[in-house]
């Protein structure tokens, strides 16, 4: 059996979070130039061979680019002359570069981190536990409650129902909607009875500590550092003369 | 209605940042290790509502129901539906971590505003099949226009009159999403509301 080894769940968060803050901080398009492309190779070389890997990100990737599209279309042309908007151009082109480095960055330094592992890493880095506790409950409760939805919709397929715009389409879905409420009351109140059944009474949040900082591996800590570095450059790239 | 990660700039972000953290702050109050099966279930429960699509033409909307978020919730709206965005940010990329904060003020503000202004309404059953759809259909309006106009607020302060087209275009966009949610939100309060009167009494009276 082999084993993956995955960075610490903080330092992929941290830089991640790097990559987000310094997108929304520069308004030059040379950096952003620079840190889409490198986004991009290193997706390129990430999804190479992984073709499910591909969907997910060309899934992503149309989703905000699709949001961009009416950046585009409402901001960089001036409609009644049919003519290019110049700011508006320039402030859709920032935005595009922008939405797409973040969301290659998110997609690579992310990948594989589940639910759990978001709520430990968010902890670690400052979040409230409680905060972190109930992320950590909420990915155990949607597995659940998608099952309770899965036969429920099972259910009304088996009476021929198809999902179409019209009232009938509507009162279904509130139906689901009551029906799963119902369902995480009902389940809520059994829980709460379990709990007490057992004499639990904690005050404590149940959350798993992360490692402690100094334990991490060197090659844990170089992602971040990594990330910082090619971010930092590509930050002080108007500064070398290069125009933005 | 998300806000993509890249889409607003960082004052707007640290405002609405600040914004979400005395929401959440006033809503992890409420918040006990007793209580916390319930917002999980709560948050589990927004966050498949999500995907829950209605066809319109060739396209499709999802609900969003953050009105009926609130009136079961109150202010704990805050904290359940930021962990269900920071879990769809991871899985759908549907926002983004650095935009959690504007996201989650747009949508649990005016879900809390929903809940203040309309539990009261709702907690002495048994309330009237009419009193329970009003109350559904105004927690869907407070909901999806408070979140349309938080939504166009952030857009102008990072754009101003460059996004104002697209400000235009979002905020008629959000019409058949708020049509399909008033009537949607209205039938499952009126259901909620005959089949477990009690779901709607506050959190902290709730038996957990």
């Amino acid at each position: 059996m082999s084993h993956v080894h995955h960075p610490d769940g903080r330092l992929r968060l941290a830089a991640t979070l790097v990559v987000s803050i310094a997108t929304a901080l520069t308004t030059s398009l040379a950096s952003l130039l620079a840190m889409f492309l490198i986004a991009l190779l290193a997706m390129i070389f990430k999804t190479a061979k992984d073709k499910a890997l591909i969907t997910n990100v060309g899934r992503r990737l149309f989703r905000v680019n699709a949001f961009l599209l009416l950046v585009w279309i409402t901001s960089a042309i001036t409609w009644r002359d049919i003519a290019l908007d110049e700011d508006g151009a320039l402030f859709a082109m920032q935005m595009t570069l922008r939405v797409n480095i973040v969301t290659f960055a998110a997609t690579l330094l992310l990948m594989r981190m589940s639910g759990v592992e978001l709520g430990r890493a968010a902890v670690g880095l400052g979040l409230p536990n409680a905060l972190g506790t109930l992320l950590a409950q909420l990915v155990r409760q949607v597995a659940l409650l998608s099952e309770t939805k899965t036969r429920l919709e099972r259910a009304m397929r088996a009476r021929a129902y198809r999902p179409a715009f019209g009232f009938r389409s509507l009162h279904v879905s509130a139906q689901l909607v009551a029906w799963l409420i119902i369902h995480a009351l009902a389940r809520s109140e059994r829980l709460s009875l379990g709990l007490r059944a057992r004499g639990i009474s904690s005050s404590r949040w149940p959350l798993r500590t992360s490692t402690v900082w100094r334990a991490l591996p060197k090659s844990d800590w170089s992602i971040l550092v990594a990330v910082m570095l090619i971010v930092g450059l590509c930050l002080v790239l108007p500064r070398l003369g290069i125009p933005s | 209605m998300h806000i993509a990660e890249g889409v607003l700039d960082i004052p707007t972000l640290v405002a609405s940042a600040g914004c979400t953290t005395v929401g959440i702050t006033i809503g992890l109050r409420r918040l006990t290790p007793g209580t916390l099966p319930t917002a999980a279930l709560f948050a589990a429960v927004f966050f498949l509502i999500g995907t829950i699509h209605i066809p319109i033409g060739v396209g499709s909307v999802h609900l969003i129901l953050n009105g009926l978020i609130g009136l079961l919730l109150g202010w704990l709206a805050f904290p359940v539906i930021f962990v269900a965005l920071a879990l769809q940010a991871l899985l759908f990329s549907f926002g983004g971590f650095t935009s959690l904060g504007a996201n989650t003020l747009l949508m649990a503000l005016p879900a809390v505003i929903a809940g203040l202004i309309l539990r009261p309404l709702l907690r002495r059953p048994p309330s009237s099949k009419r009193r329970l759809l009003a109350v559904g259909a105004l927690a869907a309006t407070i909901g999806i226009l408070g979140a349309t106009l938080i939504a166009a607020t952030m857009l102008w302060s990072t754009g101003g009159e460059t996004l104002l087209g697209l400000i235009t275009l979002v905020a008629a966009a959000q019409t058949p999403v708020w049509l399909i949610d008033v009537i949607v939100t209205a039938l499952a309060v009126s259901m909620l509301g005959r089949a477990r009167p009690t779901a709607f009494i506050s959190e902290t009276q709730r038996d957990v």
